[in-house]
């Protein structure tokens, strides 16, 4: 078939129209001289509905404007087949979304235990403990609490656990308030202003906000929430386009605090499994919230409300608790 | 060959100072006849292939990015036109793909290092070969970007020496340096009446600074690149650039005042509220995050429409003078209304939100040229992508 095209000759910059032969095998100019078979000449993918581009083995290129019996001769490639089908384009869209959803369940879960279970022992005990030295040397100061109660609340957590080899680290910090929190290695670091609240003489509320912690552990949930924080501000910086960082973190943020409240209720079930398991009664637990959400209440400043600060609502979570 | 391109071809080398008349003889001559550049890409077409390329992104886990962003930037080049012809982008996606893998490669190591080793040397070390570095990348970038450009079959080239960016660096680190580091040894002596003006003072002096940096730096890229065997020229004089860099200033004072005015609503509400659920507070900094976005979207546009026009007002192609008529306030309002659609539509809103940008741009610019036919090509060397893609990574943009 013949169509009109334009020359460049890669030479200078001039523009030559021309009339170009082309079928199956091969495309010429006769006004040029140029003949080529369609195997030595290189076919640029189009592009929506921009001209065709063909270079030439002579340093030269050809551009034809769009034109659907070209297109049959050239053949597009399947890329360009999907993008210019309503079909396909509907398609690609409900599978993108699929895809994104699948990311931020399975995908993260998954890598996240690939993570984990290629990270051995000693080196998440590294990690952990690296980490807990610079907390330890910023926020907190030893433990003021007596002998006794230490060993109390150890026993009574090698008493539910006898095989386990959990380190529970007591400390006080006047800035941090009653709180509790687990390392990756499993180590748990108690602060006596949490033990304090407890009025249980078995300390049987410490050790459901233990068990808590130690949920965390077993269900890997900072690694999680490392895995899923990458995956959400590598989405949202992508479906954003070039917007710059700042309009990235907000979005990011809400969509890792979304996860962490999923956190917190798995770490809840696995405690309530526990308390049931060890024929421990839930109600010191509650009472120990609703000691912390008085105390929480009291104070302004958003650092010092304590363990529930970043936990769900503590109504909520007393009524997971009680209901049976 | 004939006869007058063989001509053309030898145009004597002009210095600078010519290069210079030129640029302010065209910019004062209004007769001149000027052909708008194009735009054809349109929203619905680049939403087909934006998210075909995020769905095979997604699920190659990054590895097809760079296939896509050839893609995307090839629909751009292709769709702005000058004179009936459109440019082209003509980048190896594997290019790409190297810089990428080397990019993220480094990136991963410096997180070990600062986030999970937690050693403070060893990311001060990293970071201190970064910055020496960053000059280089600099010009890598550019390089890729232009050699990748190409119009008519010829491409664009950039001759600039590592070395012009390194001394364009330390000049300009050197004088900011030299002025904190007084300030910082003066500051106990200065007399208490004065003393909490001179941070005000500071402010405008580093404002000025940066501004002529920003001047030096145009001139370094632009006077560096070349069409074929063509130059582009970048000349500003001091009076000019002082005018450009004021209204800039003027427009930062008032809107610094316009923020407060706009903040203080919120600020007494929520002091006003202090003991109120959290749920309140949330939402009360979503609103303050969101209307401080929209500031910060309209600045962008704002500035970027003001120094497009700057950059393409003394800006030369050989005799060929540049024009650009962009409105800022206009290019900050579809800044800020693109931000909006793409928020409020979870990022769908992105391929009309960029080609409407695109468009408010390209079609504002023209260019005079007599004969566009005589532009030789020049020798074509490979550049690697790394420059282009650490900038990307950083969000650093060098177009002009």
């Amino acid at each position: 078939m013949r169509v009109r095209a334009k020359y460049y000759d890669g030479l200078s910059s001039k523009e030559k129209d021309v009339i170009l032969d082309i079928d199956k095998d091969s495309l010429e100019i006769k006004e040029l001289k140029l003949k080529y078979p369609l195997k030595e000449v290189d076919i640029f993918d189009k592009v929506g509905n921009n001209p065709r581009v063909i270079d030439l083995p002579n340093g030269g290129r050809i551009k034809i404007e769009s034109n659907k019996e070209v297109d049959n001769i050239l053949k597009n490639n399947s890329i360009f087949k999907i993008e210019n089908s309503k079909k396909g384009v509907i398609f690609i869209l409900i599978a993108s979304i699929f895809l994104v959803y699948f990311f931020f369940t399975k995908g993260s879960d998954f890598a996240a235990s690939l993570i984990a279970n290629n990270l051995s022992k000693d080196k998440v005990d590294f990690f952990s403990k690296k980490a807990f030295s610079v907390i330890d040397e910023k926020y907190l100061s030893p433990s003021k609490l007596p002998l006794q109660i230490k060993i109390k609340i150890l026993e009574r957590f090698k008493k539910a656990y006898p095989n386990d080899h959990f380190r529970i680290i007591f400390r006080s910090s006047k800035t941090i308030g009653p709180n509790a929190f687990a390392l990756p290695n499993g180590d748990i670091v108690l602060l006596d202003e949490l033990v304090k609240l407890d009025d249980d003489k078995n300390y049987n509320g410490i050790l459901g906000v233990l068990l808590h912690e130690k949920g965390h552990v077993v269900y890997k949930h900072a690694l999680k929430g490392v895995v899923k924080g990458v995956v959400a501000t590598a989405l949202v910086s992508y479906l954003s386009g070039d917007l710059s960082f700042i309009v990235t973190t907000l979005p990011t943020l809400l969509i890792v605090n979304g996860y962490s409240r999923e956190f917190e209720k798995e770490a809840d079930s696995y405690t309530k499994k526990e308390l049931q398991r060890l024929n421990i009664s839930p109600i010191p637990l509650v009472k120990l919230f609703k000691k912390l959400d008085r105390y929480s209440n009291s104070k302004d400043d958003k650092l010092l409300k304590g363990w529930l600060s970043t936990h769900p609502q503590t109504s909520k979570r007393i009524e997971f608790f009680l209901k049976n | 060959m004939d006869m007058d391109l063989e001509k053309l071809k030898k145009h004597p080398s002009k210095t600078v100072r010519e290069y210079a008349k030129i640029v302010e003889e065209n910019r004062k001559n209004k007769n001149i006849s000027l052909d708008k550049f194009e735009f054809r890409g349109e929203g619905k077409e680049f939403f087909n292939i934006w998210i075909v390329n995020f769905f095979l992104t997604l699920f190659t886990l990054g590895i097809y990015s760079a296939w896509a962003k050839v893609r995307s930037n090839r629909y751009i080049w292709e769709s702005t036109y000058y004179r009936g012809s459109n440019f082209e982008y003509n980048a190896k996606p594997l290019n790409i793909l190297y810089g990428r893998i080397l990019v993220v490669g480094l990136y991963i190591i410096y997180y070990i290092f600062a986030k999970v080793l937690l050693n403070i040397t060893l990311t001060l070390i990293f970071i201190a070969i970064f910055i020496i570095l960053f000059p280089w990348l600099m010009r890598q970038a550019i390089k890729f970007k232009l050699k990748s450009t190409s119009y008519r079959n010829i491409s664009f080239s950039f001759r600039a020496k590592v070395s012009d960016f390194y001394k364009l660096f330390l000049k300009y680190i050197i004088l900011l340096v030299a002025l904190h580091g007084s300030y910082f040894y003066i500051k106990d002596y200065i007399p208490l009446d004065i003393a909490h003006i001179i941070p005000y003072f500071i402010f405008v002096i580093d404002f000025i600074i940066i501004g002529f940096g920003y001047r030096e730096y145009k001139e370094i890229v632009i006077n560096n690149i070349y069409y074929g065997d063509g130059k582009f020229n970048f000349y500003s004089s001091k009076k000019d650039t002082f005018l450009f860099l004021f209204k800039i200033f003027i427009f930062l004072v008032v809107s610094f005042f316009i923020i407060e005015a706009v903040f203080i609503v919120p600020k007494i509400v929520l002091l006003k509220n202090i003991s109120a659920a959290p749920e309140f507070f949330a939402f009360f900094q979503i609103f303050i995050y969101l209307i401080f976005l929209v500031f910060f979207s309209f600045f962008k546009g704002f500035l970027d429409g003001m120094a497009t026009n700057f950059i393409r007002n003394h800006t030369t192609f050989e005799e060929g003078k540049f024009r650009s008529n962009i409105n800022p306030f206009k290019l900050g309002f579809i800044s800020v209304t693109n931000l909006l659609g793409i928020i409020f539509t979870l990022g769908f809103f992105y391929p009309w939100a960029k080609m409407r940008y695109l468009r408010e741009k390209i079609e504002n610019s023209s260019f005079s040229c007599e004969n566009l036919d005589y532009f030789i090509s020049k020798q074509k060397d490979e550049v690697r992508a790394i420059g282009e893609e650490a900038l990307d990574f950083l969000d650093i943009d060098i177009g002009f």
